[in-house]
């Protein structure tokens, strides 16, 4: 019992290129499948055609068989192949049909013409193996994202299929959406339910903790199969790919090259746990001596290798503030009323790269939207100024000259014909003359790399191009503080490379930058100062190595730090100091370790 | 806000079968539009509220909207009214009545328009609009707020409505309040790009909308044909559709079907054959 796929090819109605080529691989019954890669590798595509919606209901031309438990799809409607596999998506939003829990997960039970008592029964043990029960009659939409995958999982569960696809489904959630899936995911396979994931590098550090195979897809091609540690442990292709890896997997790489510790002659640790049995027993002959705890970083000749965190921003003298937040209350009407911010203190110093991270609910967004005005605080008594512009009661048209926002979603902003009208927009509706427009314009567009697409059609854009153009848009309003809203999201490993150098050549240049993020790498690797919301209210405020050095705080408010820190900090290890932040350091701290 | 969305409550309204909602939609809202005599519609109007009231509509979040739709369909006749005058546009009321002038515009024989004046008569006839607009709305408020989307599917399965039918009512009924939400954010995003409305020049105005107008038909497209994937992949389509609820009429709720349609049947009779409700 199993899927087979064999030679499957497959190119879009009027698109010159493959999406799928060749394409052969079993995904057995009661496993779990990754299929990783890049943004276009051709993931969705492939996902896709486990039930027949491709070709039938996106079509082209598909060649090569795939069957389910000897069936061939191709002699099956769609509809009919629904019994046996269901496929759920990224944005749980739009596989919500109904207005209430239980009749969306009734949806498909009553879609296969099920008798109303087996609907009921079946409804009623979905909303228990998602842990469900009691949001019967809540509308979706006020659930949490990670509460609508788990909706959305919970109306396939109930529709009883043997293999469920997953087309990349916890890349728009926070970190509690996030485990409540793998938590899921990992249950369903423990029943014998068989599940295809697909991920484009995002999520790899969870995905590899539940994966029983990885397929690793570039330009519709399998380049390789097997475990996850095997196929990591091929350093050159998943190089060559791009492919965002866990940190833990660089880790083992950095001490293999730079240090000659080598783990399994087959296989790279992939997760902490992995990677820490490696480290221990790498390290298992060092003598430990407190009293050397402070020098390992710093005595090593690799040590603390530059990654552009370094540089710390001073400034206590308000005139030095870029942001200055006091007493802000937001309370959203209800009913009920919901206080999304109580009392918030903030003082962002001018050419800082700050993170502001919690949970979704904390206040980030809400906050952020204060400090560019879109939000007026509900107290009197609030004050908010950015720029020195007092943005509670400047008109956003004064205040957006100084400030600005990214959404995370691009295609909210984007409109015009070609790249250059695009970012030209702005400025232009900020009354500069075209002499102006066209110079800024041309800066913003060679701030994020697209200088040579002024004239290029906006047509046809990958989703990391609309990321940047929307940012050119913005950067050309020249605004001293820009607020970016999870910068790297729904982008593979190099796309969000890309955006990030762009905004730590922004913050060079002396703009106050303040990123929205779940991404604790990030953090780690390019912000000065996070801080850190719980329930409205500042939680922590520090360097990423003292914010991360609590994890007991930090998991007050469900935020993990990044898997170096972590995994320091789960060695214990006297010698490794527990605020490591990144793969680098981490590494040289082991690898000097070891060399004693 | 919830407006015209489904809120699951346990009323007898609730509880009613969707098939029977559904005709007695159709009945009284034609009923509704046949009917501009205001005292028939103020009774109609008063049983629509008493409905809603038992189905727990929040009137609160329709407030706002109703008095917009009564002030609306109020101005857009108002002007309209003042031609009224002529006694022989009513059958019912008695003509000495309708033709009492509340005030004179101009009078009998001005040039070109004739009389004008806003009369008793005229006063009635400018109610038809704002009660009838009011009823509607009010009855499909109560009507989506008591009938789940399955329901609707299920109900239209039954009266084997074409496919396509099905699935444009179900998109519909799922877009409409994502699309609200949806045009606010792009409208925030399109705001702080410097993005206002600065002229009144329809022209303009239409090429001002562009930011707003693009943005948010790649979300319909985008979200539309995931959409259609999604409800695919979950079997729509399928098949004869079930529900949590049995699908066929209890004997109780086809006497009070057959009892709608024969009510209505008299309604129909004595508005065409017996000026029922006429002015």
């Amino acid at each position: 019992m199993s899927i087979q796929i064999e030679e499957l090819s497959f190119a879009y109605l009027n698109s010159p290129r493959q999406a799928l080529s060749d394409v052969t691989l079993t995904c057995p019954e009661g496993q779990v499948t990754a299929i990783v890669g890049p943004t276009g590798a051709g993931k969705s595509t492939l996902l896709l055609t486990l039930n027949g919606l491709v070709p039938k209901e996106i079509p082209g031309r598909l060649e090569g068989s795939i069957s389910i438990d000897g069936i061939n799809i191709r002699d099956v409607p769609t509809t009919q192949l629904a019994r046996n596999v269901v496929l759920m998506f990224e944005d749980p939003a739009l596989q919500i049909v109904s207005l209430t829990v239980e009749e969306d997960i009734a949806f498909g039970p009553g879609n296969l013409g099920l008798p109303p008592e087996e609907i009921r029964k079946r409804v009623k043990e979905a909303l228990a193996r998602m842990r469900l029960k009691g949001y019967e009659r809540r509308n979706p939409r006020f659930l949490s994202g990670g509460e609508q995958q788990l909706l959305a999982l919970a109306g396939i569960i109930a529709m009883q299929p043997k293999y469920i696809g997953m087309d990349e489904p916890v890349a728009m959630l926070d970190p509690i959406g996030k485990a409540q899936v793998f938590r899921a995911v990992k249950e369903l396979k423990e029943e014998g339910v068989s599940v295809i994931i697909t991920d484009s590098g995002t999520d790899i550090q969870d995905l590899c903790a539940v994966a029983d195979q990885l397929v690793l897809l570039h330009k519709g091609r399998i380049l390789a199969t097997g475990t996850p540690g095997e196929i990591f442990k091929r350093r050159d292709l998943i190089e060559e790919v791009g492919l965002r890896i866990p940190q833990v997997t660089r880790v083992s790489w950095l001490l293999e090259s730079d240090y000659n510790m080598k783990p399994a002659e087959d296989t790279v640790p992939t997760t902490i746990d992995e990677c820490l049995a490696f480290v221990k027993n790498s390290l298992s002959h060092v003598k430990q001596d407190n009293n050397q705890y402070v020098d390992v970083i710093g005595s090593c000749d690799n040590s603390v290798r530059e990654n552009g965190k370094s540089k710390s921003v001073e400034g206590d003298a308000e005139g030095d503030a870029a942001v200055i937040v006091r007493n802000l209350w937001h309370v959203f009407p209800g009913p009920p009323p919901v206080e999304a911010l109580r009392g918030i203190d903030l003082k962002v110093n001018r050419g800082e790269m700050l993170a502001l991270i919690g949970q979704n609910g904390s206040g980030k967004t809400t906050l952020a939207y204060h400090l560019v005005g879109i939000h007026k605080p509900t107290n009197p008594d609030a004050q908010v100024i950015v720029d020195g512009v007092d943005v509670v009661h400047a008109p956003l048209t004064e205040t957006i000259r100084h400030v600005n926002y990214v959404f995370q979603n691009p295609s909210n902003q984007l409109f015009c014909d070609t790249f250059g009208a695009e970012v030209a927009y702005g400025p232009s509706r900020l009354g500069f003359d075209a002499h102006e427009i066209e110079k800024r314009v041309n800066f913003a567009l060679e701030q994020v790399g697209l200088g040579a697409y002024g004239e290029y059609s906006t047509f046809g854009m990958t989703r990391s191009i609309q990321g940047l153009l929307a940012l050119a848009s913005i950067i050309s309003m020249e605004p001293n503080v820009l607020i970016v809203d999870e910068p790297t999201g729904g982008l593979d490993y190099k796309a969000s490379l890309r955006v990030l150098d762009v905004l730590r050549k922004l913050n060079e240049t002396g703009v106050t930058v303040i990123i929205v993020t779940h991404d604790m790498e990030l953090v780690a690797n390019y912000c000065h100062r996070v801080v850190v919301l719980k329930k409205g209210q500042l939680l922590l405020d520090g360097s990423p190595r003292e914010v991360f050095s609590m994890p007991e705080v930090l998991e007050e408010a469900m935020v993990y730090p990044p898997q170096p820190t972590r995994l320091a900090q789960e060695l214990g290890h006297p010698l490794i100091p527990d605020h490591v932040l990144t793969v680098e350091e981490l590494a040289d701290a082991i690898g000097c370790l070891a060399r004693r | 806000m919830a407006q015209f969305q489904y809120q699951a409550h346990d009323t007898p309204i609730h509880r009613v079968h969707p098939i029977i909602k559904l005709a007695f939609l159709i009945m009284l809202a034609l009923i509704s539009g046949y009917i501009v005599d205001p005292l028939w519609k103020l009774p109609m109007l008063i049983l629509v509220i008493v409905v809603a009231k038992i189905a727990r509509l929040p009137f609160r979040e329709y407030k706002g909207l109703l008095v917009i739709v009564a002030v609306m369909t109020f101005l857009s006749q108002f002007y309209m009214a003042f031609f009224v005058v002529d006694p022989a546009y009513f059958k019912v009321y008695p003509q000495e009545i309708v033709s009492r002038v509340i005030f004179q515009i101009t009078p009998q024989g001005f040039p070109v328009i004739g009389e004008t004046a806003l009369t008793v008569g005229s006063f009635i006839w400018l109610t038809k609009l704002p009660l009838t607009a009011v009823t509607l709305l009010l009855l499909i408020a109560t009507f989506l707020h008591t009938t789940s989307l399955n329901e609707i599917v299920q109900a239209l399965s039954i009266l084997k409505a074409p496919y396509p039918v099905v699935y444009i009512t179900m998109l519909a009924f799922r877009f409409t309040p994502d699309l609200t939400r949806q045009m606010h954010i792009i409208q925030t995003a399109q705001k702080l790009r410097g993005w206002s409305v600065d002229t009144r020049n329809p022209v303009k105005l239409i090429r001002l909308y562009t930011p707003l107008l693009i943005p948010l038909g790649k979300y319909v497209m985008n979200s539309i044909d995931v959409m259609t994937i999604s409800v695919q992949n979950r079997a729509f389509g399928a098949g004869p559709v079930t529900g949590m609820r049995s699908v066929s009429l209890r004997s109780s709720e086809k006497a009070i079907l057959a009892a709608g349609v024969v009510i209505f049947g008299v309604l129909l009779y004595g508005i065409i054959a017996l000026n029922w409700g006429n002015l």
